[in-house]
């Protein structure tokens, strides 16, 4: 009598399953028509990217030395502070795979005596179409990509499932589990390979092409991109995989599918926008201009600077008369800026709101996190308002300092056509900004990977038990 | 070729069979929810950027009456242009979506809109959900998910060649089914325009909407039902030329992604490289060192200017004594007079050259944006939701015409306050608010900006007719086995 044939090990049907999906899945024309349109979407938008950069760049460079040449022309500082001054960032060669904030974040900022900061034109995009007209790499995973994901997965297991090869399959020696898992590793797997594919040929092009030598900081978060895509893509496709096993038919797991891809990709922010305008809504320009104006005028209500004064004299009994009128000043445009401080404290609760609202969805949380490596984020832009700031009171603190020195000549009354403080771009402050440091951007992206990770599981989680304990 | 009674009769089947559908109840239900929710959200941003833009212009013209009593303070006071909401926001945001919300137009520099530093940028990084993203592309897929087995469904189930066993012809099959879909499809967008119209009304007080507005919308829904058959035509093409359902659906999301959304969204990226106006650096640069110069040079060349005009030379300190004496230099010395009165003129030539080069400066640079956005406009129209999104952001008058509009209006106002001036002149002389020019924004009646939308109509129209003859074309000679 003949042996039973023994019982193929665990391992080995998992292995044979996963290498038949693999195959089963490449060969389809269906990922032929991914793959092709994965790396061309990813290479021409890098292409365009990386010229808009170079763009950039130079008209940055031409921007830089023509202000330079303008404020070598301005003779008295007064002139600068009532003009107004201008800079701007240079570009990050980062955002060209990930634009984020990149458009706001290059505006040129204006102050000048006669009104708060002003942001200039953005550099990019006309005014009718700024929305995504920042097509990069990202934006092609995070929207292309995964929905191509979606349609890859959402039959997996409803089409074997209306066909009966389910069935046929689990009547051999294979345990549910096996299958399943088989089918989440070789989708994985899959899906990684075109997007590794758009990745490395993207990469290679902005290096050879941009012209910006790439720092060992800059390629690392180029890996951490990469990483955190795969992962997004695996959520996704994990999302995908559980609508096909909890779905009856392929028409209801295509309907879930592209029901939760709308939500989670373009329909969150809107709700997120509307519940933060109404936890803080952010005053107006218009309010902040009358309250500013409105303390203005109080100045020439001595009831103001009686009462600012009293309230100095109770603090420093000993206060000398000029050093008195130093700080009434100095207090009346503290007040001044009240409103504007109140307005700017509102904005950074309603972009902190925004955010963990935005966290619900594992799509927005990867578009955070790559921003945030790329230093187009939303933490990089309130690091480019504080250093704004920053700039602002050095250049009026060294402005007060030649104005003390220069004191005589300004009150000649001459000064308005041929002396007063004099200016020399070299010998003022400059503008200076950098990306936000590690620790920063370990604390801003952490939880969103961590939430990444943390709904693939879940997705998968769902998608396992849906099909073990499904009656098929 | 085609039999009404056949035509009908299947139509109407496949309208039952649709909306018994959990796909049918996925698709209204989104567009629904999607549709009046934006309709609502942009209406209350409306009404608030128009609570805005009163408080703004009355504080304004408040602020301007009271400290501009005398020409030389009105003359070098800032002059402040808010931007004006549009109404028909709701139907498509574009340029209203993060607009710059004011200008400020002084002698020494330009009256070009900026933009806030301090505010939350978040919301740029996703789309704006408005009617055209809801009706253009969500609808789009969801018809797409709904028709996509239409026929290649009834291929593979072996349906459709008991179908042509029976006395129907291919076209009537064809056509039965095309229309079925569209009516189908025009029960969530009839719905979806009723709550739009419920919605607007409710808002009437707080966000009032003109005339024109309401013919421009009604436009809007017209173009939007041209375009949902096309959308349709194409569905059907694609279900004719594959065999296999799950393959129809496939390629049809990467039309959607490719042409729905990529081309359309993209045209402005690849438009600025084919046509890359002057950076936004050297063109600010140009507006402020235009006005240093003046600044710088304005004293000196005046006098010189208005030495030469007199033929002899005048003393730099006769310049200090112009704000000395009253408006009408009553009581001065006849030469001295003179000598005053040519250096105001030199002073008022000067800042109108000024305001003119700033006027040519800006118009330049609209110019070459214009170039950007009309090649991005026509490359927009290979795809039907290009033209359906330029037919949008025409009516809605949300465009790039509007951003002109607005720019040569501040212009324009800059223009009048100056003549003002020269006219009343004398930089001591009293000016009566009363006098002071305000910015006039001209609105474009809705026959107008349904005139501009006729090539993205007509595209909409072309692209739905190719795809249905394709369609037909395909199906009448396909062997089904």
């Amino acid at each position: 009598m003949d042996s039973p044939t023994p019982r193929p090990s665990v391992f080995s049907q998992f292995r044979e399953c996963v290498s038949k999906e693999i195959l089963a899945g490449i060969l389809s024309h269906r990922y032929t028509l991914v793959l092709i349109l994965t790396v061309v979407a990813a290479l021409s938008v890098t292409v365009v990217r990386t010229h808009v950069y170079r763009n950039q760049v130079r008209q940055y460079h031409e921007g830089s030395q023509a202000w330079r040449r303008t404020m070598g022309s301005v003779s008295f500082a007064w002139q600068s502070t009532g003009l107004g001054l201008s800079f701007e960032k240079a570009p990050e060669p980062l955002a060209i795979f990930a634009f984020g904030l990149e458009n706001e974040l290059t505006r040129s900022v204006n102050f000048c005596e006669y009104y708060p900061d002003r942001a200039g034109l953005r550099k990019l995009g006309a005014t009718s179409f700024r929305y995504f007209s920042q097509i990069d790499i990202t934006g092609v995973i995070f929207f292309g990509y995964s929905l191509l994901a979606l349609m890859l997965v959402f039959d997996a297991v409803s089409a074997g499932r209306e066909r009966g090869t389910i069935r046929i399959l689990l009547a051999g020696p294979i345990r549910r589990t096996t299958v399943i898992l088989s089918k989440i590793f070789a989708g994985l797997v899959t899906l990684a390979i075109p997007l590794c594919l758009a990745w490395g040929l993207s990469i290679g092009y902005a290096m050879a092409v941009s012209g910006h030598v790439f720092t060992g900081g800059e390629l690392a978060r180029l890996g951490c991109m990469v990483a955190v895509s795969l992962v997004y893509v695996g959520a996704i496709f994990a999302l995908g995989l559980a609508a096909s096993c909890r779905a009856n038919s392929s028409n209801s797991s295509l309907m879930l599918v592209l029901f939760g891809w709308l939500l989670l990709v373009l329909f969150l922010p809107a709700g997120a926008k509307a519940i933060c305008d109404i936890v803080y809504p952010i005053p107006s320009f218009a309010s902040v201009e009358e309250d500013t104006q409105a303390t203005q005028a109080a100045v020439f209500d001595d009831r103001l600077t009686t009462q600012i004064a009293d309230e100095i004299l109770r603090e420093q009994p000993d206060v000398s008369p000029e050093r008195m009128q130093e700080l009434i000043q100095k207090r009346i445009a503290d007040r001044a800026r009240n409103a504007e401080r109140d307005r700017e404290n509102k904005m950074r609760s309603n972009v902190a709101l925004f955010g963990k609202l935005l966290r619900v969805s594992p799509a927005w949380s990867y578009l955070s996190v790559s921003t945030s490596l790329a230093g187009t984020g939303a933490a990089d832009y309130l690091k480019f308002l504080d250093d704004v700031r920053l700039f602002r009171s050095e250049f009026e603190a060294a402005s007060e300092e030649q104005k003390r020195v220069a004191d005589a000549s300004i009150h000649h009354p001459h000064a308005f056509y041929g002396e007063g403080t004099p200016f020399s771009p070299d010998r003022w402050p400059s503008f200076r900004y950098a990306r936000a440091p590690v620790t920063r951007l370990v604390d801003a992206v952490s939880v969103d990977c961590a939430w990444i990770v943390g709904a693939m599981f879940l997705f998968l989680l769902i998608a396992v038990v849906g099909f073990v304990r499904a009656e098929v | 070729m085609f039999r009404a009674n056949h035509v009908i009769s299947i139509a109407s089947r496949e309208v039952a069979r649709s909306v018994r559908d959990t796909r049918f109840l996925g698709a209204f239900t989104a567009c629904l929810i999607l549709g009046v929710g934006s309709v609502f959200v942009n209406a209350h941003s409306y009404a608030q950027k128009q609570r805005e833009y009163a408080r703004s212009t009355s504080s304004y013209a408040r602020t301007i009456a009271d400290k501009a009593r005398l020409v030389g303070h009105f003359h070098n006071s800032p002059k402040s242009v808010a931007r004006k909401p549009v109404a028909t926001q709701f139907i498509a945001l574009a340029g209203e979506a993060d607009p710059d919300p004011r200008a400020v137009a002084k002698v020494e520099y330009s009256s070009w809109f900026h933009g806030e530093l301090r505010k939350n940028p978040l919301p740029g990084l996703f789309f704006p959900v408005d009617l055209t993203f809801v009706l253009g592309l969500v609808m789009a897929l969801f018809a797409f998910a709904l028709t996509y087995d239409t026929l290649s469904g009834e291929v593979q189930r072996d349906v459709l060649r008991l179908m042509l066993a029976g006395p129907v012809s291919r076209g009537s099959i064809l056509a039965g089914k095309w229309l079925g879909a569209v009516l189908s499809l025009l029960i969530p967008y009839t719905v979806t325009g009723a709550a739009t119209a419920a919605v607007l009304y409710d808002y009437a007080q707080a966000a009032p909407i003109s005339t024109e507005d309401v013919l421009a919308t009604a436009a809007f829904f017209g173009t939007g039902l041209l375009y949902l058959c096309t959308v349709t035509s194409l569905a059907l093409m694609v279900s004719v030329l594959f065999r296999s359902a799950g393959a129809a659906m496939v390629c049809l999301v990467l039309v959607w992604l490719v042409g729905f959304v990529a081309l359309p969204y993209s045209a402005i990226s690849v438009a600025h490289v084919f046509v890359n106006p002057p950076g936004a650096a050297s063109f600010e640069h140009r507006l402020g060192s235009t006005g240093y110069t003046s600044m710088n040079s304005i004293a000196e060349d005046n006098l010189r200017r208005a030495e030469k005009r007199l033929g002899e030379p005048i003393p730099a300190a006769i310049m200090d004594l112009e704000y000395a004496f009253d408006e009408d230099l009553v009581g001065v010395d006849p030469k001295l007079r003179e000598m005053i009165e040519a250096i105001h003129d030199e002073e008022w030539r000067t800042a109108t050259g000024v305001a003119e080069s700033m006027r040519a400066a800006c118009s330049e640079r609209s110019s070459q944006e214009s170039l950007v956005e009309n090649v991005a406009a026509w490359l927009r129209r290979i795809s039907p939701y290009g033209c359906f999104l330029n037919a949008s952001v025409t009516l809605a008058n949300t465009g790039f015409d509007r951003e002109l509009q607005l720019r040569e209006m501040t212009q324009r106002y800059l223009a009048e306050c100056v003549a003002l001036c020269r006219k009343i002149g004398g930089m001591n002389r009293y000016i009566d608010s009363k006098l002071f020019p305000s910015p006039a924004l001209f609105e474009v009646s809705a026959a107008t900006r349904l005139a501009r939308c006729v090539p993205d109509i007509t595209g909409i129209l072309v692209m739905g007719l190719l795809a249905f003859l394709i369609a037909y074309r395909t199906f009448v000679r396909r062997e089904i086995m």
